[in-house]
């Protein structure tokens, strides 16, 4: 009797130990790879009453950031319709009819401008470097606005910042790609409630009032 | 008889000991309250009250597992007054709620009451007061250590002793959306001591500050909201 509890105790342990030893070589050289799904809801703002057009480039639509970390490597996927979530959802509010477009040749199309974003970098940093409970992710986007004949009128540099607290994403086994998931969500709200802002009367470039006025005067 | 009698003293025995050693597991916590009210309050029977995070892109923010602990509590129980949650509301005032939005103090927000769409969301909802939730939880003077070893026979153990003060400072500032006045604050601080004492079994005593925060705070807001004599 006294050999059998010896022995399923023995067992026990090794199988515990494996488990640990398993969950601390994953959480080590994990990383994580985060495909986010962001859903950004209609903006209750005044429309200007103007048509625009969106270019998403195919590196737009397609962007991927990858990031070694040590021996961890950190993977966002941050195209899979999210950049259009982004900009239809912010251009949609602030303009009474968006288009998008399938090339910047504007032969043919009838809009009073067009907004061509690109994604020029996304910074990432985990709890790890800087030394706080947070991850966080900052994605960096240039938005062209150009004029009906492709002539460029402004250029707004946009960062997109995002934050989670680590203590809501497990205490024990760190969820750590829900955490850059969320993290990454945040971003990209953020970066389409800057876009917002930056029509704002008070924040908008003089080129772009004006470009907002005579559209305006022309439609009226 | 005897045998049952022996049985029943037991089962008394085994019960106490359980409770004791389920209440020693929560650790002791001390809650102290504190409130400052500017104006009267009441809330109507199709009203309901909004609770947000103050929320910040530079300082820590208050975690969501409080803000959903208060959302439920405050909309629980007899006295419970209807509640949209932090995320529902952000969604619907899009995007003027946000952490680089939101209006910092009730000037802002009549600002913002200027808008006759956000004038009209806020009617359609119901929304009488917001409720602006800020603070978190902090563990401070951490001591002592437990070490865990696979000892020989391979039975794992663990020795030492790990202690540490865990402190939960919580407070709620109240707008009243239909006058676009403050109406006041109400704050809870929770301080416990946590210890983990380790002979072979390590027995954590957890002080559960953030619960008890969250219970005293939300108590206090439906007190605050419904007794203020309107």
């Amino acid at each position: 009797m006294k050999s059998m509890i010896k022995k399923v105790l023995v067992d026990w342990c090794v199988r515990a130990t494996c488990l640990s030893a398993l969950f601390i070589l994953w959480g080590c050289a994990s990383g994580a790879h985060v495909i986010p799904s962001i859903s950004i809801p209609s903006p209750l703002i005044e429309s200007f009453p103007l048509t625009v057009g969106i270019y998403y480039s195919a590196e737009l639509k397609d962007y991927v950031h990858e990031e070694p970390k040590g021996r961890q490597k950190y993977v966002i996927e941050l195209g899979g319709g999210n950049q259009e979530q982004v900009f239809d959802t912010c251009y949609g509010g602030l303009f009474e009819k968006t288009v998008t477009l399938e090339s910047l040749d504007l032969t043919n199309v009838e809009v009073d401008g067009i907004f061509h974003p690109e994604i020029t970098g996304v910074t990432l940093t985990t709890p790890a470097e800087n030394v706080r409970d947070y991850y966080e992710v900052m994605v960096h986007y240039t938005i062209q606005l150009l004029d009906p004949a492709g002539n460029e009128l402004h250029k707004w540099s946009v960062n997109g910042y995002g934050r989670v607290n680590r203590h809501d994403y497990g205490s024990v086994v760190e969820r750590t790609s829900d955490a850059l998931e969320q993290a990454t969500e945040n971003a990209l709200r953020d970066a389409s409630t800057i876009i917002i802002e930056s029509f704002n009367p008070r924040q908008r470039p003089v080129v772009v009032s004006n470009w907002l006025n005579s559209n305006r005067s022309n439609t009226e | 008889m005897k045998r049952v009698k022996d049985w029943t003293f037991s089962s008394v025995i085994l019960s106490i000991v359980t409770l004791t050693g389920a209440l020693a597991l929560q650790g002791c916590v001390q809650t102290t309250q504190e409130e400052f009210r500017e104006a009267n309050t009441g809330i109507g029977e199709d009203q309901i009250i909004a609770i947000l995070r103050r929320a910040s892109l530079t300082t820590e923010n208050t975690e969501q597992a409080f803000l959903d602990c208060i959302t439920q509590r405050t909309a629980k129980g007899r006295d419970g007054i209807d509640v949209i949650s932090n995320q529902e509301f952000i969604d619907a005032f899009y995007p003027w709620f946000e952490a680089r939005t939101a209006p910092i103090d009730i000037d802002e927000l009549k600002d913002l009451a200027h808008n006759d769409k956000i004038k009209d969301r806020l009617d359609t909802l119901g929304i009488r007061y917001l409720v602006w939730i800020d603070g978190s939880t902090k563990r401070i003077n951490q001591n002592g250590s437990v070490q865990c070893a696979v000892a020989t026979g391979g039975i794992p153990a663990c020795f030492g002793f790990l202690s540490w003060r865990a402190e939960s400072v919580y407070e709620a500032v109240i707008w009243d959306v239909e006058r676009n006045i403050s109406v006041g604050k109400i704050s809870s601080e929770s301080k416990g001591m946590s210890f983990v004492p380790a002979v072979v079994i390590p027995i954590p005593f957890i002080a559960r500050t953030q619960s008890s925060a969250c219970t005293s705070l939300a108590d206090q807001l439906k007190e605050f909201i419904e007794g203020g004599q309107e």
